[in-house]
């Protein structure tokens, strides 16, 4: 397989809007699992199960019609509210049995758990909804709008929109109150907070049911964007993952920059910029990141631990 | 060399309990209606696989995630080898490209992270899953499309295993011999090496053992047994099942196997691959349709919970115990006993202390302060043993557990 390397700039600019509304969904994810590694130091694989179930559970609760299924067509955004809470809901019972009895677990046995959640849980939505294969309605509304002479979704608009908003709101909390002083003390070293005397325990399972929250907040958005089904949102988990691994696990800007770079790489190789590409290639692109990112990280370890600078 | 290989077998089971097993392992293909013999077949091939990630997971202490994957290549390909309408070579053959393939794909996805965290392992090898989803798995030529392929069951050394009995019992031999294998691996010097590694690197590394060496030979062994288990499938299913069953979360649910009966016991590793396989089906003929990934996702929940050595290792533990305070008992009270893990299975008494003496090391959970341990102890040096050996309390030195699933933070 080869890359021809032909070069068409009409779908460029599409492909580049394209890419930063999928890499805010991207962001949203590896913000929930930077926070989570930071608390417990393992890979929150159970946000892709919370994401994944919210992203039935909105469906279910907000869609009009569907064919095979019974949905119950309720006021969208209210239903998207019932979701967020349903993840902060999971991500408070997950993180007290994390922070609890396995706080002083290794991490890759912790990481393993949160695997097995994610089973269970995808399982789970499996079990109810078999052989999903559904359009999802927006909850932001249908249309789109004028940007720059391109059509763009409302959903995409909003998306990147409360991305942006949500990025504020962290970097505010995290670098100016003492909550955000807190969160970051349990980030460096868990120890030396438990010293100090901060509440370890009820700060980190508080920033769980956030993470929990964001979660299923993302996987809610991802559905319309593309179809919901079994793997759907195990997908956005990957990119989301790989973008977190940029980042270090510790760099909640860097995992940003990660997330904006695997969704422009996506939407600009993938859409056919540089000529028509197999979804094979796209993915070998992608792995080919991934790995040289990890690499990369191996040689600046031992970096400085920087949550809340931008 | 009789004694070498009997060493397979746990001294702490009665040797009857294992020749039941092997009766009821090779007798019930003959009662059961077809679909559950074939569902057998299918069990066995889950245990092999298990058993190659158990030994990556269990004995290196890593996680892999692209076993679904590597499972999946080696179906396809050797379907394709064998089949009428692809290259039409012997099983043999395409058995063996199978093997070559996941195990070179394994050991480059240990080779590349070689030196990296076990979490890094875990990201970089559901990489490779999705990897070889997207690439591997879109060829239409080796998956035979959307159109159906058939491949015939092999014959090997002039017998036929046409029926789903013959080929269970093809299955279970292979199986067998991985178990064998794989229990002399781990005696060995290597195998100890990679138990090493896994409890302490650094230790490893002091008395040269490389430890990166011996994650990517892991990664090769489990990556030949997922290889093995998938050459097999190809003809247990005649033609390629569906894509579905070797994407992502087959690879969790291909963990849940391993992490579920722990590292202790290979026994275990195959009952647990047999209750996965069975339990769904027979969930679904009670008329409850249940996705196997719940049946995973609880075994992976379970199975982290209780710890690296699995619901196989609390097992193990229970008969050991058992053992130990029969040994206590004959040899009277107040005698220091320490049983050989696996070979030899004459107990070595290494220290006679006075019964009175009072206890080193009190039992986790037993009060704590010392006076109560005393009472214990009048108990035991008057009215003989058995009231705090039924607590298992004994005064055994027992071996401390493996850490979990890894020691290094």
């Amino acid at each position: 397989m080869v890359l021809a390397l032909e070069f068409n700039g009409n779908i460029l600019a599409p492909a580049i809007v394209n890419g930063i509304a999928i890499s805010s969904l991207y962001a949203l994810m590896s913000i929930a699992l930077v926070l989570t590694f930071r608390m417990s130091r393992s890979v929150a694989f159970v946000h892709g199960g919370i994401a994944s179930i919210s992203a039935y559970l909105y469906w279910y609760l907000a869609a009009t019609s569907a064919s095979a299924f019974e949905v119950l067509g309720w006021p969208k955004l209210p239903s998207l509210a019932i979701v967020i809470v349903f993840g902060a809901l999971g991500g408070f019972v997950f993180g007290s049995v994390v922070m609890g009895r396995m706080a002083a677990w290794p991490r890759v046995t912790v990481t393993t758990f949160s695997l097995g959640a994610m089973l269970l849980v995808a399982g789970i939505a499996g079990t109810i909804w078999k052989g999903v294969f559904e359009r999802v309605p927006s909850p932001f509304g249908e249309g789109t709008m004028r940007f720059f002479s391109m059509n763009v979704t409302r959903h995409q608009v909003v998306s990147v929109g409360l991305l942006v908003v949500l990025s504020a709101v962290l970097t505010l909390v995290l670098s100016r109150t003492r909550l955000g002083v807190y969160i970051r003390a349990i980030a460096d070293d868990v120890e030396a907070g438990q010293i100090v005397g901060i509440p370890v325990r009820s700060v980190a399972i508080g920033v769980w049911s956030f993470s929990g929250g964001l979660a299923a907040l993302g996987g809610a958005l991802i559905v319309p964007m593309s179809t919901l089904t079994e793997l759907a949102v195990l997908f956005v988990l990957m990119r989301s993952l790989a973008a977190a691994v940029l980042g270090g696990f510790d760099s909640l800007p860097l995992a940003l920059v990660g997330a904006l770079i695997f969704g422009l790489v996506e939407s600009v190789v993938g859409g056919g910029v540089f000529g028509p590409v197999s979804s094979g290639m796209r993915e070998v692109v992608l792995m080919a990141l991934l790995f040289g990112g990890i690499l990369l990280l191996a040689r600046r370890r031992g970096g400085v631990m920087n949550l809340g600078g931008v | 060399m009789l004694r070498r290989y009997s060493s397979v077998l746990s001294p702490n089971v009665p040797t009857w309990a294992y020749g039941a097993f092997l009766a009821v392992a090779l007798g019930w293909v003959l009662v059961a209606p077809k679909f559950w013999v074939f569902l057998g077949g299918a069990a066995c091939l889950l245990a092999i696989a298990g058993l190659g990630l158990s030994v990556v997971v269990g004995w290196a202490g890593e996680v892999s995630l692209a076993s679904a994957a590597l499972v999946g290549t080696s179906v396809y390909l050797t379907g394709y080898i064998v089949r009428a309408d692809g290259l039409d070579l012997p099983f043999l053959v395409g058995l063996g490209a199978g093997v070559a393939v996941a195990t070179v794909l394994h050991s480059f996805a240990a080779l590349a992270t070689a030196k990296l965290s076990g979490i890094y392992v875990m990201v970089l090898t559901l990489g490779l899953q999705v990897t070889i989803e997207r690439t591997v798995f879109s060829v239409a030529k080796l998956t035979g499309g959307s159109e159906g392929v058939y491949l015939s069951r092999p014959r090997l050394f002039g017998l036929g295993f046409d029926s789903d009995i013959a080929f269970y019992y093809l299955c279970a031999a292979v199986l067998a011999v991985v178990v064998v294998m794989l229990t002399l691996f781990r005696q060995s010097r290597h195998g100890r090496a990679l138990l090493l590694v896994r409890t302490n690197r650094e230790a490893a590394a002091a008395v040269g053992i490389s430890p990166w060496r011996y994650k990517i030979l892991a990664f090769a062994i489990s990556g030949a047994l997922l290889g093995l288990a998938g050459a097999m499938t190809a003809p247990l299913y005649r033609s390629p099942p569906t894509l579905l069953q070797y994407l992502s979360f087959a690879s969790l649910f291909l963990l849940a196997v391993p992490v579920t009966a722990g590292s202790e016991s290979l026994l275990a590793v195959i009952l647990v691959a047999f209750g996965f396989t069975m339990l769904p089906a027979g969930l679904e003929e009670l008329g409850i349709r249940l996705s196997p990934n719940v049946v995973g996702g609880l075994g992976l929940l379970t199975g982290t919970y209780i710890g690296a050595r699995g619901i196989g290792g609390a097992v193990l533990d229970r008969l050991r115990e058992k053992r130990e305070n029969q040994t206590l008992a004959q040899l009277g009270q107040g005698t220091t006993v320490v049983l050989p893990r696996d070979d030899a299975h004459e107990p070595v008494v290494i220290d006679t202390v006075p019964a009175r003496r009072p206890r080193t090391r009190t039992p986790a959970g037993a009060g704590g302060n010392g006076r109560r341990s005393d009472e214990d102890l009048v108990g035991v040096g008057t009215d003989g043993l058995a009231p705090a050996l039924s607590r298992g309390t004994g005064l055994t030195l027992r071996p401390r557990p493996p850490s979990r699933l890894e020691a290094r933070g």
